[in-house]
């Protein structure tokens, strides 16, 4: 193992430890407000109703949102974003192929899996957990099931970047050079197939927490489109006095189109394009936690790989089962690991960077 | 595909499935563990 290669693992391994104490937070503050207010809930019968009233229509489309509610809401913002110009000249025949591939096949593929999983495998492996966490409160189930489902998603992405052995499965998404809702969902198929966080999520579906997490997903869902569309919808909160103060909680929080569009940006070199961090989806908070976050409150100038090939959507989709034809492409036979490979910088420099401040406590301190 | 392809696609599914199972079990062992504790305290 390099130098810098060792440095990274250290710097995994502290805050994958960090992350289990993330994991446990919610719980060790619910299970103390019971204790401090004598409460036991699995005491009383579970009940199936959501503790508060929505609109109708919000209801129906968060019911909804897994079916035809969240495609809807793509394909609109989608359409506002075409018609306004947003994709240029760059949404050439092979990305508008590979993007819409991209949209549908997930649909078809993965959900007969969960299903599987979670209708045949989990009451094998798992037969006695069936509902045994029905009885937690549905707001405490909704703080479990947001660092659970989010922080995993967090790992699963991160890791991609950081670990070259995984970096190409992850390549399809930072291969268009444009952001907006039509590359949202582009990922090659065994990157979406194995996304840690939805086997997690449902097998705590499984355990009683299905409520909660089918509420998770459709914040997340709404906030994880935001932060690719096209449609800068954050600027007002940098822009107008009165506002100010909400952006600054907001981009600490969640993803927001600057803070995500960083992490799409072609280079890290302008102060702006952030790839090798801005790991977050629904929430930004991890990536302050972290130190792998940037806050600029600008966008990048341009989108995608310095080293793209435009490769066959085919083979962005479906590698390492179909190669690329491109010479030099990473995705070819034999083809070299360009992407978020570590920089081969000398041992020493690489300690002196890996014990740095964390680029978000400078950058945003400034803000 | 090659044996290498192979070997690629083994480890990123081995990876992926402890991001899936220590999660899951830090999670529920953490509430099914402090559960048994306070019933046992009652």
């Amino acid at each position: 193992m390099t130098a810098p290669a060792k440095v990274n693992a250290q710097i995994i391994l502290r805050d994958s430890l960090i992350s289990l104490l993330l994991y446990v937070a919610p719980i060790a503050l619910m299970f103390l407000t019971f204790y401090i207010t004598g409460s036991r809930p699995w005491l009383t019968t579970a009940s199936e109703a959501l503790p508060f009233r929505m609109p109708a229509l919000v209801e129906l489309v968060f019911q909804n949102l897994r079916t035809w509610g969240l495609p809807a809401i793509m394909v609109a913002v989608g359409i506002v974003e075409f018609s306004v110009g947003l994709y240029e000249n760059k949404w050439t025949k092979n990305e508008r192929v590979l993007d819409i591939v991209c949209f549908i096949l997930p649909k078809i593929v993965v959900r007969p899996l969960i299903a599987y999983f979670g209708l045949k495998i989990l009451p094998y492996v798992l037969p006695g957990a069936k509902d045994a966490f029905a009885w937690v409160p549905f707001w405490w189930a909704f703080a479990i099931m947001a660092v659970a489902d989010d922080l995993t998603q967090y790992w699963y992405h991160r890791l991609h970047h950081q670990l070259p052995v995984l970096w190409r499965f992850h390549r399809t998404h930072h291969s268009a050079p444009y952001m907006g809702m039509a590359m949202a969902s582009r990922q090659n198929i065994i990157y979406t197939v194995f996304f840690s966080q939805i086997y997690l999520t449902v097998a705590l579906t499984y355990m009683g927490l299905g409520y909660a997490a089918l509420f998770v997903g459709g914040i997340k869902s709404l906030i994880t489109t935001g932060a690719h569309s096209s449609i800068k919808w954050d600027k007002p909160f940098y822009t107008y006095k009165a506002l100010k103060p909400i952006g600054w909680v907001m981009e600490r929080l969640i993803s927001t189109p600057a803070t995500h569009h960083a992490h799409h940006a072609d280079t890290t070199d302008d102060g702006v394009g952030y790839y090798k961090g801005n790991f977050g989806n629904m929430f930004f908070i991890w990536d302050l936690i972290f130190g792998t976050g940037i806050i600029t409150r600008q966008y990048p100038k341009a989108y995608g790989l310095k080293h793209y090939k435009e490769e066959e959507w085919y083979a962005q989709l479906l590698w390492p089962i179909f190669k690329s034809s491109k010479a030099g492409s990473e995705l070819a036979a034999n083809g070299p690991v360009v992407g978020d490979e570590l920089p081969s910088v000398p041992e020493e420099e690489a300690v002196e960077h890996a014990v740095e401040p964390p680029p978000v406590s400078v950058v945003a301190a400034q803000i | 595909m090659t044996l290498s392809d192979i070997t690629i696609l083994v480890k990123k599914i081995a990876i992926g499935f402890i991001i899936f199972l220590v999660p899951l079990l830090v999670i529920g062992g953490t509430i099914w563990f402090i559960y048994q504790l306070l019933n046992a305290h009652h």
